[in-house]
């Protein structure tokens, strides 16, 4: 496999060529971001490519991720097929490269607990030994065993999963096997809880929304005929104008129950909850089949009718004679087709402003009817003078992250507690009456911060945090008791704090802040 | 007539018959060592449920040593038995992967297997091993089990099983199963990459009837396969079955252009009268057919059509639609 074809593969390469590329990739690390760019379903790669060949080639894909890491942008389409996979081998692929990641992350949970149900009823034997293997093979895993044994590696992040965990663990439709996996998961998870909280990251969202540069509808785009599930045709801008509108895609023969039926049926209460919002009659709702030659009007109407979907002038469903391909590129679509066949699609939602631009959209996770309604929101009120409303929304939104940094600093375990009342106590001691005969008790309660982090250095962020907080302790012992210089005290304060917080964060945000701002360590 | 009382007393000793014989065959079953008794027993009782009758059973029927009507029939009987244990279940699988023992038994029990597969919640746990052992029965020497297996896995969208039926039909690699059984069974995923050669393989003129037919049953579903289907429709050189194939197959893919091209035909006089009957049915269920039975050039050559035919089939077609036509006729 020569080196810089890594980067070539395209519609014609072979799937042997496709196999040592990412074998190649495999062996040496520092080339796992050129794998980055065949993730996007509408990547030519899969083009004329059946879908059991593109799973074959993304499951073995994902899996490479085990092993030279799991970068935070490939994050997104492997939770999707956790979320979305019915395929065995895509989905225990991409269990095994979330192993990849540089540490666990608590809210990939729901993603995994996911996939066990969606390969309760689906799961296979499967090998990544080499690709496309002959059968019969004698070492093989399933997605379940797999899915289980992220779950291991998550260790005390998964903590909040036990309780599922155990239910599962009771659950006959599941092998021995797997049940033991399943227990063993649960022991690894309760271990690491017991040996303390002050390696747990802090949870970050998941990125659900886009908001990349506003797309222009061009007048090619604008000059689409489109026809809808009663057969009336219009234009692509005579529909998308005057009301901001909501778009996804779909297509009637999609086999797999988590993507377009799910899309649709998901719409239909999207419908609902903007009646609840006031929203209706101010946006416009538009689902477009990715397969037009089939989903002729009447299969679409009885497709979206059965799923919940309201139609109507404001709420239609269409189809494209002519011209799918350049709609599809228009919004970047992730689909690919073998033939006129779709071969694979990823499961998203445009947001079009009253000009019919793309004003954001959501892609690869299942979007959430509330999310969508805020940017919905958000276009309907665009126009409009700002109101005291809205100074309230930007106060609420300011909420969030001043919660998140009370939850990161709250003190988790006794000695943490500890710790902290030291802390303060020590800084503070002036103000209590009879607190110096307590000196010695907050002098060694002060230093359990930095002896956690130097214990937990090699499973964090290293021993960065940990010069930091000694730094401060000493500071306060030294200033604060010694010196009495309290706002010396202070600063060593800080600089616990600091240590706290930057041994909490995932190693990735670690290494990009050490990177430019840190000196130490 | 007879008796009610007389009714009830004989029907009361027929039970109490039945009922000894099952005893007496379950008593049999449970203490003989013959192969003939175990065959008389076995044959005498409905099904075996007992849990220590049906651990004897399970040494019957893994007993290469036994008479093969033997096993059988502890599979037929024990069959509700076996499927909620899955011990029993594994046993099976041995079985049919055992190349040296009975071919009849492996097949009965392979179908079993089938039936289990979506009717037996203990078989759920076992999916990940059914696949496996169905994966190796594709280079079994028995081609019936070879095609059975296919079939299943064909079912699930396998992988491992499209792969290698589409190598056999690119000539890559000796086929598991016939061509046109090849070409059903890729059918069963839309998404397969199967069409282009299915498309190759219509196209070549040595290709039997029956391939023809599956190919097309396939290519409707493809709408690059349009023209192709439309030559062979319309192609009088084809046989029949080839041509009405094709009719229904375009119906399905592309339902506009069909009613374009089945009228022609239907008005044809020199059409095949079974052809032309189809495409009137076909034409009937299409899903908006009220544009069809206002078009009154159409109505009125098929009412021409219907008292000049002599074909049965064609005569009832065009009654059902003028009859239609007329029902969707404006009033006034």
């Amino acid at each position: 496999m020569p080196r810089d074809s890594i980067g070539l593969l395209g519609k014609e390469s072979p799937e042997d060529e496709i196999a040592a590329a990412i074998d190649w990739a495999r062996r040496s690390p520092l080339h796992r971001s050129r794998l980055l760019e065949y993730l996007p379903q509408q990547h030519p790669l899969y083009r004329e490519r059946s879908a059991n060949e593109v799973i074959r080639i993304r499951g073995y894909l994902f899996e490479s991720f085990r092993h030279n890491g799991l970068p935070e942008s490939a994050l997104p389409f492997v939770l999707e097929a956790l979320e979305t996979g019915r395929s065995a081998y895509l989905v225990a692929g991409a269990a095994i490269a979330i192993r990849g990641l540089p540490a666990p992350r608590p809210e990939i949970i729901p993603y995994l607990l996911k996939a066990v149900s969606n390969m309760k009823f689906e799961d296979d034997a499967i090998s990544f030994e080499t690709y496309k293997p002959r059968w019969p093979l004698t070492n093989t895993t399933t997605a379940l065993m797999e899915i289980f044994r992220t779950f291991q590696w998550m260790g005390s992040a998964a903590l909040e999963s036990v309780v599922q965990l155990k239910e599962l663990c009771l659950d006959s439709y599941f092998s021995q096997d797997v049940r033991a996996e399943i227990r063993k998961a649960i022991s690894v998870i309760e271990d690491g809880a017991r040996s303390g909280c002050c390696e747990w990251p802090v949870s970050k969202r998941l990125r659900r929304t886009s908001f990349r540069k506003r797309k222009r509808l061009t007048a090619e785009i604008a000059g689409l005929r489109l026809e809808d599930h009663d057969g009336h045709t219009m234009t692509f801008g005579e529909y998308f104008i005057d009301e901001p509108a909501l778009v996804v895609f779909f297509y009637t023969r999609c086999d797999n129950p988590n993507k377009c039926s799910l899309t649709i049926t998901r719409l239909g209460q999207l419908q609902k909850a903007l009646v609840d919002a006031g929203l209706e009659g101010h946006v416009k709702i538009a689902a477009i089949t990715y397969d037009p030659t089939y989903d002729q009007p009447y299969r679409l109407d009885s497709y979206c009718r059965n799923r919940g979907m309201l139609l109507d002038d404001q709420n239609r469903v269409f189809r494209l004679e002519t011209g799918t391909p350049d709609l599809l590129r228009y919004f970047d679509a992730g689909v690919n087709y073998i033939g006129s066949i779709v071969n694979q699609h990823t499961t998203e939602l445009f947001i079009l402003d009253r000009d019919g631009n793309i004003a954001n959209h959501f892609q690869q996770l299942q979007w959430n009817v509330s999310e969508v309604i805020d940017q919905l929101r958000k276009q309907v009120r665009k126009r409009r003078p700002a109101s005291a409303h809205s100074v309230v929304t930007r106060l609420r939104d300011l909420m969030s992250p001043l919660l998140s940094l009370v939850i990161t600093f709250f003190p988790k375990c006794p000695l943490c507690l500890a710790a902290y009342v030291s802390v303060l106590g020590i800084t503070n001691i002036h103000l209590l009456q009879f607190a110096h005969q307590l000196l010695p008790v907050f002098v060694a309660l002060l230093f359990i911060n930095p002896l956690s982090l130097f214990m937990g250095a090699e499973r964090r962020n290293g021993l960065t945090p940990f010069y930091l907080s000694l730094l401060g302790a000493v500071c306060v012992a030294v200033f604060g008791l010694w010196m009495d210089a309290r706002m010396l005290a202070y600063i060593g304060t800080g600089l616990i704090l600091t240590g706290s917080l930057l041994n909490s964060l995932d190693r990735d945000k670690f290494a990009w802040i050490k990177e430019r701002w840190l000196v130490l360590g | 007539m007879i008796d009610k009382d007389e009714y009830i007393k004989r029907t009361q000793e027929q039970v109490t018959a039945h009922e000894k014989a099952i005893e007496n065959g379950l008593s049999k079953l449970r203490s003989t060592q013959n192969s003939t008794e175990y065959k008389a027993a076995l044959q005498a009782i409905p099904s075996v449920k007992e849990v220590e009758d049906v651990r004897k059973g399970m040494q019957l029927l893994t007993n290469k040593q036994e008479d093969t009507e033997v096993r059988l029939l502890v599979l037929r009987k024990a069959r509700s038995a076996i499927g909620r244990n899955t011990e029993y279940i594994r046993d099976c699988f041995l079985i049919v992967q055992d190349t040296d023992d009975q071919v009849e038994l492996r097949r009965a029990i392979l179908s079993v297997l089938g039936a289990f597969s979506f009717g037996s919640r203990e078989f759920v746990p076992l999916r990940p091993e059914y696949m496996t052992l169905l994966r190796s029965l594709l280079d079994d020497p028995d081609a019936l089990i070879q095609e059975r297996a296919a079939e299943e896995l064909a079912k699930e969208k396998d992988e491992y099983v499209q792969r290698r039926l589409l190598d056999g039909l690119a000539g890559r690699e000796q086929p598991i199963v016939p061509t046109a059984k090849a070409i059903q069974l890729l059918g069963y995923d839309i998404h397969a990459e199967h069409y282009p050669v299915v498309r190759k393989i219509l196209e070549d003129p040595r290709s039997d009837e029956t391939t023809k037919v599956e190919a097309i049953h396939v290519l409707g579903n493809d709408a690059q396969s349009r023209d192709l289907l439309t030559a062979l429709m319309t192609d009088k050189q084809q046989p029949i079955e080839v041509r009405m194939t094709s009719a229904t197959a375009m119906k399905t893919s592309n339902p506009d252009y069909f009613t374009h091209l089945a009228k022609s035909i239907v008005l044809d006089e020199q059409e095949e009268p079974d052809l032309r009957a189809v495409c009137l049915n076909a034409m009937m269920h299409q899903s908006d057919p009220s544009a069809l039975y206002a078009d009154d050039d159409f109505v009125q050559k098929l009412t021409k059509v219907r008292s000049l035919t002599t074909s049965d089939a064609l005569k009832q077609q065009s009654t059902g639609f003028l009859t239609k036509a007329m029902r969707h006729k404006p009033k006034g």
